[in-house]
């Protein structure tokens, strides 16, 4: 059997060795085009609008990270309610994300900042980003592999990158059962060393006889496991339903990072960005970082789409320019798109009372005389002003802490003064 | 991206919203062939936000839009590529309609469903088989008149749309004949596009017109398409209002630019109860009864006389038990006036399911443009609060501190001031809290209008003001909508109801009758600085912020700290009528 590694972008065709060919034969499997009447266009890796977000979401400040470096999912649930989004989805493209060294943890504190493979990343660069991603694959792996389980290497070492690639030529456009994924995968990588090899030489790996056990060892049950997952979270293999029961896949992703399809041209980059009077900001997903985080930090965002749209609101701005000034920061990025309409000029221009300085000092009780004379009356007083604190509010006086009320009382009462109290 | 390309409007995203640049050379072209499969949801400056819906899809598909005119629209006016599931569904929805029609034959009314197994799966949907009458073929079902309207609405919400093909009752005969000089000796035509509108609700007669949603700005003459209407169809009408005022004004317009006879037209509201070929009710009295477990006695009103045609004004302020009444009129015809179908109860799909769909929808500013309405500059005056209140105002209950900064008593100053700017503007002071208009109109010797005035008052002191005798009114909200006041071109908001977007449209559409001259008008609204009034303002100004209205802010405290520095005229810069004084 001859297969293309991808139609129609494939790099090569290659020959499926006899045991191999038998073996995907033998699997009960389902073309893609039964699944999908009208299959989707080769996409470009790692470049969705809804990855880009969830990137700025997290560079914003606005989520927290975890000791692990992992999004803190309080923090996660709470943007992806304002945003309607699926905090599921969030959660795994925040986790590779990470381990793909795209964002990191910054130091010890919570916060994101970018990483190695940042730049890759917001300017849609194939080659880094294929080798950060089948790395991050890995470490994915090595992630969902519970601690307690013995492994012989580290998941690095692994080679299940070289695995999932030998698989996804032999199962080109075909879709196995998901609750047989694991014992496929595993019964695949100990087809014939040779014939694996072989395989493996027409995709350009090099020769490693020690690959088929090493896979072995790794795809025991709590592997399997680890497999599906890393693959699903990466984005290298989707699952779809058809007649009552769940199908695999490996997507175009995967073959794109592992280099068995050529990747379509770059798509053109939405870049679109106004300001409108009604303060909603249309920023396009591949405008470059410098003007999405800042939008992501202060604004209320309202749709995670091509163009993302978001609301400047007061409140939102309230409560997130008192930890850094930053807000001047975002108006020169809004600035960017053209002249500011009125209403947002105004709400910017406005210091926002969160920043605004509070000063604290005890008191031990706060008193309201019956008019301004009375007031003055006590405030002048010889022997009433020393248990007065200064400051107080218009029409009040404020008892010093140290000072008894009840002794005030008792004292204005000697001097003639009604006094009552309010409450205790 | 081609060159070509990148001059597209469109920029369809994935959730089914088209955004629309303005700017682009193509945005005509766009427009008119968004118009025909999707909703404008907002149009502020730049860029407008279309949504299309399985309702906009399989309105366009009755109107004979094909879905592959709509692709081809859709790829080709746009600057990215189209998402291929927004096609996909595209297609889907459009494929629905059609698979439902209401007939009416020897039988009675009959609902056709194209396949055997859509019949069984409504069957056995629980809402939708209890309004289903026999069975009377494998694809075919009777249907209980009186069950039209409640159907169709079951049916749209599990999500078939019911091609009603059933007619509607003619009602009696009534000649109506637009004049083409008025009463008044002035001569009268229907704008272009009130003909349209009309034409459009219509649709020659046919079942597929004769029931829907016409929405129009405030100025942009409303009543004049409905009269239209009226005189297209040559039948007996019942019109509903909001107040007695509009009534008296549909009765005016309709003997001023139709050859009805005054016997022909009569009011039925709580002062009097006369019912004639064309009837003009309000819906407080539709809705009037004693108490709470009492039925709605006025309701009786919709079966008095053989109406063949009902007009539902200010469709957007349509009262719960009239809705109920209308899901049993669709054998009548119906048309919905309105310039915001904004409801704050969110019922705008009633509306579309027992009123009909939105037939006609012209931005505000477009009229504008042509000079059908007056233009119009907004602005927002923010007045600080004086210190004592501004304490008061932090240490009150949240539920009393919009009260107290929308009685903001510096307000007053600016009311003057505003009124200097525009000296012989015919201006309303319009407001929410009746104490505080009071003391306005006492300090400035301005006649009051609210609801305890007495309905002659009333009509003696808009007489007045039509006359230009009296130059200031002071009104609450009773005068938020249907009142024309057609020399108004200055408005001052003092106070309003929270975030109601309506009513701020409504409120600036008082001063939006086209003007002789430079046909400008100016409508303020004073706000409290930093409190909860700027916020509601924030929100009331949506509405006219998506029409493209734009709000020109003003710092009075920054304003005068500016004009001391620079030891110039303290006098505040507000615009006049002849351009902006600085």
């Amino acid at each position: 059997m001859t297969v293309n590694s991808k139609m129609p972008n494939s790099k090569s065709t290659v020959t499926l060795p006899g045991s191999i060919r038998g073996f995907v034969e033998r699997q009960a499997t389902r073309p893609l085009e039964i699944l999908f009447e009208s299959p989707d266009p080769l996409f470009y890796p790692y470049c969705e609008y809804w990855r880009r977000a969830v990137a700025a979401m997290l560079l914003s400040g606005r989520i927290a990270a975890k000791d692990d470096g992992f999004p803190n999912m309080t923090d996660v649930n709470r943007i992806c309610q304002e945003a309607n989004f699926d905090q599921y989805l969030f959660e795994a493209t925040g986790k590779f994300l990470v381990m793909a060294k795209i964002i990191r943890r910054s130091g010890r504190t919570s916060r994101y900042e970018p990483a190695k493979f940042g730049d890759a990343f917001w300017n849609r660069q194939l080659q880094p980003l294929q080798e950060t991603a089948r790395q991050a694959f890995l470490e994915l792996v090595q992630h969902f592999t519970p601690s307690r389980v013995w492994r012989p290497t580290l998941a690095v070492s692994s080679r299940l990158d070289v695995l999932v690639a030998l698989f996804a030529t032999a199962f080109a456009d075909l879709a196995i059962p998901w609750d047989q994924a694991g014992n496929v995968f595993l019964e695949f990588s100990q087809l014939p060393a040779p014939d694996l090899i072989d395989l493996g030489k027409q995709l350009g790996f090099k020769k490693r006889r020690s690959d088929r056990a090493g896979w072995g060892r790794w795809l025991d049950e709590p592997g399997q496991k680890a497999l599906l997952s890393a693959l699903s979270v990466s984005s290298w293999a989707y699952s779809t339903e058809h007649k009552k029961q769940t199908w695999i896949y490996l997507s175009d992703t995967a073959r794109i990072i592992l280099g068995l399809a050529t990747p379509p041209e770059l798509p053109v980059p939405v870049v679109d960005f106004k300001v409108l009077p009604n303060l909603c900001v249309l920023a396009g997903a591949d405008l470059p970082p410098e003007k999405l985080v800042p939008l992501f930090r202060h604004c209320k965002i309202k749709r995670i789409d091509r163009v993302f749209e978001l609301q400047l609101d007061k409140r939102q701005l309230t409560e997130t320019t008192p930890q850094e000034p930053s807000v001047w920061n975002l108006r020169e990025v809004l600035e960017e798109s053209g002249p500011l309409p009125a209403t947002a000029d105004s709400l910017l221009r406005h210091r926002p009372l969160g920043g605004g300085e509070i000063r604290i000092r005890g008191c031990s009780a706060i008193v309201q005389p019956e008019s301004a004379e009375v007031l003055d009356a006590i405030r002048q007083h010889s022997r009433l002003k020393g248990y007065l604190e200064v400051g107080a509010p218009k029409g009040y006086l404020l008892i010093k802490q140290q000072s008894n009320p009840s002794n005030f009382i008792q004292r204005c009462q000697e001097l003639g003064f009604k006094a009552t109290i309010l409450q205790s | 991206m081609s060159a070509s390309r990148s001059e597209n409007p469109f920029i369809v995203q994935s959730d089914h919203t088209v955004l629309v640049e303005v700017d682009s050379p193509r945005y005509v072209e766009g427009r008119d062939a968004l118009a025909r499969f999707a909703e404008l949801v907002k149009s502020p400056e730049h860029v407008h936000t279309y949504r299309i819906t399985p309702l906009s899809i399989w309105n366009a598909r009755a109107a004979g839009v094909t879905v592959e005119w709509i692709r081809e629209k859709m790829r080709g006016l746009s600057k990215y590529d189209v998402p291929r599931h927004v096609e996909i569904e595209i297609a889907e929805y459009a494929a629905r309609y059609g698979k439902l029609k209401l007939t009416r034959d020897h039988r009675g009314l009959v609902l056709s469903l194209s396949a055997a197994v859509l019949a069984e799966e409504l069957v056995r949907h629980q809402t939708v088989a209890l309004l289903l009458g026999q069975r009377i073929g494998s694809q075919d079902f009777l249907v209980e008149p009186a069950e039209r309207g409640r159907l169709k609405q079951s049916l749209i919400r599990v999500g078939y749309p019911v091609e009603d093909l059933a007619g509607y009752r003619e009602g009696e005969q009534l000649e109506i004949i637009l004049r083409s000089e008025t009463r008044g000796g002035l001569s009268f035509h229907l704008r272009d596009y009130q003909r349209e509108a009309a034409e459009t609700f219509y649709a020659a007669g046919t079942a597929r017109g004769g029931s829907g949603v016409i929405v129009l700005p405030c100025g942009a003459g409303k009543t004049i398409v409905g009269l239209a209407c009226m005189a297209r169809l040559q039948t007996s009408t019942l019109v509903l209002t909001t107040s007695v005022t509009a009534t008296r004004q549909w009765s005016a317009e309709l003997l001023d630019k139709t050859t009805l006879p005054g016997e022909a037209i009569g009011e039925y509201s709580g002062h009097t109860k006369d019912i004639r070929p064309v009837t003009i009710a309000t819906y407080n009295i539709l809705t009037w009864r004693r108490d709470r477990t009492d039925r709605f006695a006025h309701l009786e009103l919709f079966d008095q006389r053989d109406w063949g045609l009902i007009i539902y004004d200010e469709v957007h302020l349509l009262p719960a038990p009239v809705f109920q009444v209308t899901a049993g009129l669709q054998a009548r015809r119906r048309l919905g006036l309105t310039a915001t179908l904004v409801r704050e109860d969110g019922r705008e799909d009633d509306v579309f399911a027992l009123i009909g769909p939105k037939k006609v929808d012209m931005p505000w500013k477009e009229l504008e443009r042509q000079g059908w309405i007056a233009s119009a500059r907004c602005h927002e005056v923010r007045v600080a609060m004086p210190e004592p209140l501004r304490m008061d105002y932090a240490v009150a209950f949240a539920r009393d501190r919009f009260r107290i900064a929308a009685e903001n008593p510096r307000k007053k100053d600016i009311v003057r001031e505003i009124l200097a700017y525009h000296p012989d503007a015919q201006t309303l002071i319009i407001g929410m809290y009746v104490e505080q208009l009071r003391e306005l109109a006492d300090e400035l010797e301005v006649p009051l209008l609210t609801g305890a005035t007495r309905q002659s008052r009333r009509d003696e002191l808009f007489t007045q003001f039509k006359a230009g005798s009296i130059r200031l009114l002071a009104v609450s909200k009773v005068a938020n909508f249907a009142v024309d006041l057609p020399d108004a071109s200055v408005a001052i908001q003092v106070s309003g109801t929270f975030g109601s977007r309506q009513e701020e449209a409504q409120r600036l559409g008082r001063i939006l009758r086209p003007k002789p001259g430079e046909n400008q008008a100016h409508f303020y609204t004073l706000v409290s600085q930093d409190t909860v009034e700027q916020d509601f303002a924030l929100k009331r100004q949506l509405f006219l912020c998506e029409q493209g209205y734009q709000y020109e802010i003003h710092d009075i405290e920054q304003m005068r700290q500016k004009k001391l520095a620079e030891q110039s005229c303290p006098k505040l810069p507000f615009p006049t009528n002849n351009g902006v004084n600085q």
